[in-house]
């Protein structure tokens, strides 16, 4: 009997037990605040009911840092040994996805992996649907390298439930890639036409969000 | 105010003053500091400048610099006690001290002199909430909100604020106050596409309010109406079925619960919703059950791979149900068929019903007739099963076996399967809880480490491993295991600090307690309590992070886990744990002398002798090599690839890698390996003559202290706290967070009654019984209050007596002790553990009729299907010495046949739970061969010495006999076979 639902914050110690249990990347309660009071939307668990059990979890948050468009970012995901099988990992993701889309408008989901973990990078690439996108050097403490893995999340996975507002957003869509297009046309015109003007232009960064005192990222 | 505070110095000094003002807040310590001492050398009384002196220290170093900075400050308050900046600086200071308390206090004294200041209003606040003093925060996030009505951050603080004491109309008033100013500079905007989550998450807590309040009308208006502002549509649906539900519009709630379950079709309460909708709760009728069964019938249908849409009908209907039977035999058989070792975890709430036990019982015949016949297949199926099924069907029916208290059918059923597929984890790790519940920890312990080492790269066996090393008494061995996951062996102690995992230190702290080494015991369990300060001190800082975000019903959630943190079964479990240490403390002084741990003592043996030999001695410990025994050191980590993985969840045996099977980076690696290894051989040779004593050392801290800063390794000065102070303050919380816990009240209980607190005492037992009213734990808490009241001295008893007289004849009558005592006996001869408690309670107060009372402990009507039971009134029984002989020999041989294969009672079968482990030890780790398979070559480590089994203890000497036994004859069967061959 195992419950599928959304987290809440007195189950963050719990998580934190199952976590201590089944890998070797663990963190302090502080973080599970952090994600569970910054995206409390994203944080998903799998419970034994009525036994205060939780055995599996995922603890995600959201990523827009420089230039990338707003994502999801995996933190952290996994379910104990004796209750593998029950696809419990795919739920879990899944539920977490529908709220990156939903709140967040993410446009893909990442996560990191050891590179050598083929049995985690098994599951992310055959069950999951993730892709391998990067590799990041010595990202963990012990100096292996990761692999940075993304998987591509579209509104009409998760359509809107407001009609109205799922078309609009269909538009913005539309509207967008059309104005991209258009920017990267003008951009190659200028750029044929007047590879003299050295000057260029200097890329505006996107305004930083409300970034506050919050613990970095942890990297064993 | 720090003009106020600069005009009392000459010009000079005054603009020095600000001068140091400005670098503290750019941060610039060293500067401030010194200007502070410029200004403190020609005004040494100058009481904002000592103040700021104190802060610069405390925000420079505050661990260093702690006592001084918070002298300083005191100091500065009396030379100056109005003086608005001291005072914030005071609680400033005790605010990095995590002092919340202090601090709050100096806030408001310092408010008082200026009653509109913004950032001690807001320090005021965050304080306030920390130290959840509601009444104060509401009282401060007001004058915020007074003082500056603009910021959202002060809106929402003071809703919240509202609500947290309970005035929700007019939190609700204020949020809709506050909603109702958005939508104007909303309006000017272009619509937009973009998600709004801070909008979103605002009206859902205002649903929330208005769930609270019960007002379902409201509540349905606005998710409505913000049906498109509210975006997180789980909740959005599950909020607007209840109210639905609520409203008595059934069916509109159905069609909520339905869409619910068609995203997430293993979520229970939505599950539960649905039936209740559909009025399925309760008592089914036979109609109702009808229902039910078609109900998921269908939902199945929807849902082929939800779990959930199998264990709710099976759990809901009962056994004679024409439709439980066959799901159940559908459930049961994708289960095997899947290969989900959880299949068992998943029907053990079926086990409630005795019916439905039978049934599984049956359905378990079956297959294991069908899978085991020529055909290998389920019967009415006309294909073959998988080998691998009738694996997990046995792994089920040992599982079944052993909940059912049929230890030896289970082992029997498990031991067939481990022959058939020697090397699949939770197959060993199944016999392993066998073997515990046998009563056999040692051997469990043993069996859980081999099944750890069927998959070295999984934590979750690693864990359990450690855990049932615990159990087993030997922490030393589960320290080094558990290190294996935390970094690498010498931080290890500061990872898992660092981490906060509870679990291991209240293990390790039981292991300790059993094994009466009290102030090592202390050390762990005091970790756990203070991990748990630690997470409540981390809240700190979102308090106003959460207003910023919006993320109101998710703070709510922190600040209820803030009173609600103390009932986390870890933390409670430890702190009933400590507080039985404290007590033994407080009952025989003479453990308070601190005594020296085995570990010590070795140490300092080893140290004695390589000081008298000067010269070689042997190492009594090796650490390279005993770290080897538990997990060889080629395999201590997953990720240097030389056990490939196969899929995740599925049970894949590791096979080691022939050197030809290797890419070439791995063999880059394996090179490497064995470069290693010839370096550490080398080393060895060399330091084999300096290693004893430095090697038993290191032995021990890798078990008991790693941290080199750490004064007190072995917790000697914590047996110089008072016991029964420490204990009342655990106490105290435990009673306060879980006033329904019997354990909670027992603890305190026991507390109280050391202290001579009659009265608390007396409310424990109280409140046990209201909980437990037929606990002997709480009878026996009873009869030793009033025993001691009536033992304490006459001007105690006089008082304490006239208070609790009334409530003893409400509990007892006009009964002795003994009498009411014997009269709960005769109450209670069927179980066991009430016999014992009632036994005990003889021995109180009518000692001279112990002896006769004996005969009910081994009565045959009493008795008990827990072994711990019968563990407890063997212990009591031995202690009486021979008195008791008579009457133990009884209960061994009524044990024996209870519970054949417990050590306790069947001496001559310690070890049989073991035997065939050797099989499995005889393998080479890691190189184990699934069915079917041609073993592999031997691989790339050849050249590594042999791996020895050093023993760790006289049990592991007996393994270590056995295996080298073992290994023997294995090897002159080969060689015997090689001749033949040649």
């Amino acid at each position: 009997m195992v419950n599928i639902r959304r987290a809440t914050i007195s189950d963050l110690m719990l998580m934190q037990h199952c976590n201590l249990n089944c890998l070797p990347e663990n963190y302090n309660l502080r973080y599970y605040l952090y994600h569970g009071l910054l995206w409390p939307q994203l944080l998903h668990c799998a419970e034994i009911p009525g036994k205060g059990k939780i055995v599996g979890y995922v603890l995600a948050k959201m990523e827009d840092e420089d230039g990338d468009a707003p994502h999801g970012h995996i933190t952290s995901i996994s379910v104990m040994r004796t209750h593998r099988k029950l696809a419990l990992a795919s739920n879990l993701m899944h539920a977490s996805e529908r709220s990156m889309v939903e709140n967040y408008g993410a446009q893909f989901c990442s996560l990191h992996v050891r590179e050598t973990n083929t049995a985690a990078k098994h599951l992310y690439a055959q069950t999951l649907g993730f892709l391998k996108a990067d590799q990041e050097k010595g990202y963990y403490a012990d100096g292996e390298n990761a692999d940075y893995m993304k998987m591509p999340l579209s509104p009409p996975m998760f359509p809107h439930p407001h009609a109205e507002i799922q078309r609009r957003r269909e538009e913005e869509q539309r509207r967008k890639a059309e104005e991209a297009r258009r920017v990267k046309e003008a951009a190659e015109a200028t750029r044929s036409e007047a590879s003299k003007d050295e000057a260029g232009q200097a890329q505006e960064k996107p305004a930083k969000g409300d970034h506050a005192k919050v613990p970095k990222k942890k990297k064993h | 105010m720090m003009d106020s505070a600069a005009a009392k110095l000459p010009q000079r000094e005054g603009s020095i003053f600000k001068g140091m003002i400005k670098a503290y807040d750019d941060k610039e310590y060293k500067k401030a500091l010194s200007s502070a001492d410029l200004i403190l050398a020609g005004f040494p009384n100058h009481a904002e400048t000592l103040a700021m002196k104190g802060l610069i220290l405390s925000s420079q170093d505050h661990a260093a610099h702690k006592k001084e900075a918070l002298d300083l400050a005191k100091e500065a308050i009396k030379q100056d006690i109005r003086s608005l900046l001291c005072w914030h600086v005071f609680g400033m200071i005790h605010r990095t001290d995590k002092n919340y308390t202090e601090a709050a206090r100096c806030f408001q004294v310092a408010i008082r002199s200026d009653p509109s200041n913004l950032r001690i209003l807001n320090d005021l606040a965050q304080c306030q909430v920390q130290i959840r003093d509601y009444p104060g925060f509401l009282r401060t996030r007001h004058a915020l909100m007074t003082a500056q009505p603009t910021q959202k951050q002060n809106w929402l603080g003071f809703v919240v604020a509202l609500h947290l004491v309970g005035q929700r109309q007019k939190a609700l008033e204020a949020c809709n106050a506050y909603l109702g100013t958005i939508p104007a500079t909303k309006k000017e905007l272009p619509p937009s596409s973009e998600p709004d989550v801070e909008q979103s998450e605002l009206f859902l807590y205002k649903v929330q309010l208005q769930v609270e309040l019960e007002r379902w009308a409201e509540a349905l208006q606005t998710l409505d109406q913000q049906e498109a502002d509210i975006i997180d549509k789980p909740v959005w649906l599950q909020q607007r079925a209840l109210v639905l539900f609520k409203l008595g519009r059934l069916q509109d709630a159905e069609v909520c619960y339905r869409e619910l379950i068609d995203f997430n079709s293993e979520c229970h309460a939505d599950h539960y919703g649905l039936q209740e909708a559909l009025g399925l709760k309760g008592d089914l009728t036979p109609e109702k059950a009808d229902r039910m069964a078609a109900l998921y019938q269908d939902l199945r249908q929807k849902h082929p791979a939800s779990i959930t849409c199998f264990t709710m009908p099976l759990i809901a209907l009962p056994a004679s149900h024409p439709s439980f039977r066959p799901t159940l035999d559908c459930f049961l058989r994708r289960c095997f068929v899947k290969g989900m070792p959880a299949a068992f975890i998943e029907a053990k709430p079926l086990y409630a019903s005795p019916e439905k036990v039978a049934v599984i019982d049956e359905l378990l015949r079956g297959y294991v007739e069908g899978l085991t016949s020529p055909a290998q297949r389920f019967a009415g199926d006309d294909h073959e099963a998988g080998a691998a099924v009738i694996v997990f069907v046995w792994l089920f029916q040992a599982q079944h076996l052993d909940r059912r208290g049929l230890f030896q059918e289970a082992l029997a059923v498990i031991e067939g399967a481990i022959r058939h597929t020697p090397t699949m984890l939770d197959l060993l790790a199944c016999k392993s809880r066998i073997a515990k519940h046998c009563g056999d920890v040692k051997a469990a312990a043993q069996w859980m480490d081999a099944a750890r080492r069927m998959d070295l790269a999984d934590r979750s066996a690693n864990t359990n491993s450690v855990k049932y090393w615990l159990r087993a008494d030997e922490p030393v061995v589960a320290a080094r295991l558990v290190a294996l996951f935390a970094k690498q062996d010498s931080e290890a102690h500061e990872h898992l600090c660092d981490m906060q995992c509870m679990w291991y230190f209240l293990e390790k702290g039981r292991a300790h307690h059993r094994m009466g080494e009290y102030s090592m015991a202390l050390k762990s369990l005091r970790l756990v309590d203070k991990f748990l300060g630690e997470m409540i001190d981390d809240q700190f800082e979102f308090h106003n992070y959460c207003l910023r975000k919006c993320t109101l019903r998710a703070y709510m959630q922190m600040l209820d886990l803030g009173q609600s943190i103390y009932t986390n079964r870890y933390w409670m479990a430890a702190a009933v744990e400590l507080i039985k240490v404290y007590c033994d403390l407080a009952d025989r002084p003479e453990l308070r002398t601190p005594r020296k741990s085995p570990a010590e003592l070795a140490r300092e043996a080893a140290e004695e002798a390589a000081k008298k030999a000067q010269g070689p001695a042997p190492a009594p410990f090796d650490l390279d090599l005993d770290l080897d025994l538990v997990c060889p050191a080629r395999q201590r980590t997953h990720w240097d690839g030389v056990i490939p993985m196969g899929a995740v969840g599925r049970w894949v045996v590791a096979v080691a890698a022939s050197p030809e099977d290797l890419s070439p980076e791995e063999r880059k690696k394996a090179k490497l390996r064995a470069k290693q290894a010839e370096k550490r051989k080398a080393k060895k040779e060399d330091h084999d003559t300096a290693a004893t004593a430095a090697a038993a050392a290191l032995l021990e801290e890798s078990s008991l202290k790693t941290s080199k800063t750490d004064e007190d390794p072995y917790g000697h000065k914590l047996l110089a706290l008072d016991p029964l102070a420490e204990a009342a303050r655990l106490a105290k919380l435990l009673e306060e967070h879980s006033p329904r816990s019997l354990e909670a009240r027992l603890a305190a209980f026991e507390v109280s009654l050391r202290r001579g607190k009659y009265l608390l005492a007396l409310r424990s037992v109280r409140g046990a019984l209201a909980v437990a009213p037929e606990s002997p734990d709480a009878h026996c808490a009873l009869i030793r209050l009033f025993h001691s009241v009536d033992q304490a001295s006459p001007a105690v008893a006089g008082r304490v007596a006239e208070l609790l007289g009334p409530h003893r004849a409400e509990l007892m009558g006009q009964q002795s002790l003994a009498q009411f005592n014997r009269a709960w006996m005769g109450r209670h001869g069927t179980s066991m553990p009430s016999v014992l408690a009632g036994l005990r309670m003889v021995g109180l107060v009518e000692a001279e009729a112990e002896a006769a009372a004996l005969g009910q402990l081994v009565a045959p009507e009493c008795t008990s299907p827990k072994l711990a039971d019968w563990r407890h009134a063997h212990a009591y029984l031995a202690g009486l010495g021979t008195r008791g002989a008579a009457a133990l020999q009884e209960l061994v041989a009524r044990g024996a046949a209870r519970f054949p294969m417990a050590p306790l009672f069947v001496a001559a079968r310690a070890g049989a739970l073991t035997d065939d482990l050797l099989v499995l030890e005889g393998l080479p780790s890691g190189s184990t061969v699934a069915p079917g398979q041609t073993p592999p070559e031997e691989d790339d480590d050849a050249d590594e010495p042999p791996e020895e089994y050093i023993p760790i203890s006289a049990r592991g000497q007996a393994v270590y006999e056995r295996m080298q036994a073992a290994k023997a004859a294995a090897a002159a069967a080969a060689a015997a076979a090689a001749a033949g061959s040649s």
